[in-house]
């Protein structure tokens, strides 16, 4: 990110979030942020239509037969 | 005076032998008061010790035994825990300075169920800040050491429980494990560490890290003695609503029936990866005991969706990490870790789409590895740490730039058991050219940790790495 980027997220994370930070502290924040939401972004275009959070417990029931479920 | 064949015991025996009353509550406890009060300042792994309050416990159990009052398995056995589970009215301070005179008004399922077994609860231990860390450092209370080398990280979070099981100070500990922290000490540590299928065990009344990832388990010196602990700590909980309700086994009664025809899967790709030429020689060596065993071997191709997990698992902790930290990173930031401060702020940028997709991909993975692995064989046998145990000077890497390469490159074996909610057991293998100990995992389908111990202990009786301990 450049500075400018930097100075404007910082600048967006105090009005959304209330939290103050430097611009220079932001530098390795910003780029998990960006390494991290690129891979998971990537991973998600195979994701089926209809996709939720709700089917870990479907799999995982499945996975470990009969009645079990996770919660 | 300290009495060394006594630490030596292994909870199992020294549950046996206090049952027998051949040693009584008050021996162990007093020994392991004064080996805590010995070695737990040089190892840091004590975060308070009240021995007076340990003492008087245990001449109440000793006393109850005494009138024919058993109350459990544990009766009487010592045991201290990572210091994130609430008991009403006593501090827990989760390895932070934002927390240091945090008084909880309730008491952890976990601890509640270890009283009920029987077991005293005498020390709180040391861990990694708000349990958000794989290597031990904690730029708080300073990071914990390794008993086998004290210049060596033990492996984080739970790095207290992993450094005074180890070192003998108490008999067993409960860790938490959300991307790896069971398991990582419990290997640097030469323990046995499981990390529980998620909803195994209650998480009511323990510091929450990532609601979705987020498990209770033991660490303790040999399989036995942490399928004691977790015959404890297991079942439903009302005060938990994600555990499940699937019926407890008796995790002991299987231990010794050894892996005679069990397939056991070894991945051809995506865990080996990374792995330091040593590990993985010391990984494959196990696996041929398991072969010599009479285990059959299935080499397995991993899906390539479990390549996203480690990723998803970071994002995952770090935004729910971040929604349960707000209120303090909006008016206390100062008072984190650098570390710890740079691993939760993403999770307030991270966008709610992503977020969202990185738990809808789970059912994927689950499915596919299931079907890749678990259709072919009953146990998944991995490598557990990537490279040796590093010293705390090498990988004290605070929030310097490429931290969290590190942090990620350290749980590339084990944040995909948590992203997938499998149980995983981290199993002593011995030790690396550095003189630390090293360890693999074992991963099984959901609810079946009975299987895993049965499978980790078939290594242990074989191998005895397990009966090591660190000179002091």
């Amino acid at each position: 990110m450049t500075e400018e980027e930097l100075t404007a997220f910082a600048s967006w994370l105090r009005q959304t979030q209330g939290v103050e930070m430097e611009p220079a502290a932001l530098r390795e924040p910003a780029g998990a942020v960006v390494r991290l939401g690129a891979q998971v972004g990537a991973a998600a275009q195979d994701l089926p239509f209809g996709a939720e959070p709700s089917g870990f417990n479907i799999a995982i029931a499945k996975l470990a037969g009969g009645d079990n479920d996770a919660g | 005076m300290l009495d060394d064949a006594l630490a030596a015991l292994s909870l199992t025996e020294l549950a046996a032998a206090i049952a027998t009353k051949e040693v009584s509550s008050l021996e162990a406890t007093r020994n392991c008061v004064a080996r805590l009060e010995r070695y737990g300042p040089a190892l840091n792994s004590v975060a308070a010790l009240d021995a007076e309050a340990a003492l008087d416990a245990a001449r109440a159990a000793d006393t109850e035994l005494a009138a024919g009052r058993a109350r459990g398995p544990l009766h009487g056995v010592p045991l201290a825990h990572k210091d994130m589970y609430y008991r009403a009215g006593r501090p827990s301070a989760c390895g932070s300075k934002i927390l240091a005179d945090f008084v909880p008004e309730v008491t952890a399922t976990a601890l509640t169920r270890l009283d009920r077994a029987g077991a005293l609860d005498i020390a709180r231990l040391n861990m990694v800040e708000f349990a958000l860390g794989t290597t031990g450092h904690n730029e708080i209370t300073g990071a914990v050491r390794n008993p086998w080398n004290p210049a060596h990280v033990t492996g984080g979070s739970s790095s207290g429980p992993g450094a005074s099981v180890a070192a003998r100070l108490v008999y067993g500990a409960l860790g938490s494990d959300t991307g790896a922290s069971i398991r990582l000490p419990a290997a640097a540590c030469g323990l046995v560490g499981i990390k529980t299928t998620f909803g195994r065990v209650s998480r009511f009344g323990a510091l929450p890290l990532s609601f979705s990832l987020d498990t209770v388990g033991p660490l303790a010196r040999t399989v036995a003695d942490a399928a004691l602990i977790l015959q404890a700590i297991a079942g439903h909980d009302p005060a938990d609503p994600t555990t499940s309700t699937v019926p407890v086994p008796d995790y002991l009664a299987g231990l010794e029936d050894g892996v005679r025809g069990l397939r056991i899967a070894t991945p051809e790709n995506y865990f080996y990866d990374p792995v330091d030429s040593e590990i993985a020689a010391l990984t494959r060596a196990s696996l041929e005991v398991y072969a010599s065993l009479g285990a059959e071997i299935v080499p397995v191709e991993i899906p390539a969706s479990l390549a996203h997990a480690n990723g998803m698992t970071m994002l995952i902790i770090a935004v729910e990490g971040a929604a349960f930290h707000g209120r303090w990173l909006e008016t206390r930031r100062g008072d984190y870790g650098r570390q710890t401060l740079g691993r939760l702020l993403p999770g307030l940028v991270h966008p709610a789409r992503r977020y969202i997709e990185a738990l809808s991909f789970r059912r994927q993975v689950i499915e596919e590895l299931g079907a890749a692995v678990f259709e072919r064989a009953d146990v998944l046998h991995t490598p557990l740490w990537p490279f040796p145990v590093p010293t705390i000077a090498e990988s004290d890497v605070a929030a310097n730039p490429g931290f969290n390469e590190l942090i990620s490159a350290t749980g590339h074996c084990t944040r995909p058991v948590n992203y997938t909610g499998l149980p995983g057991v981290s199993v002593p293998a011995g030790f690396t050219g550095n003189g630390l100990p090293a360890g693999f995992q074992l991963v099984g389908r959901p609810f079946d940790e009975a299987r895993l111990l049965r499978a980790a202990r078939a290594y242990e009786r074989e191998t005895g790495w397990s009966s090591q301990a660190p000179t002091l």
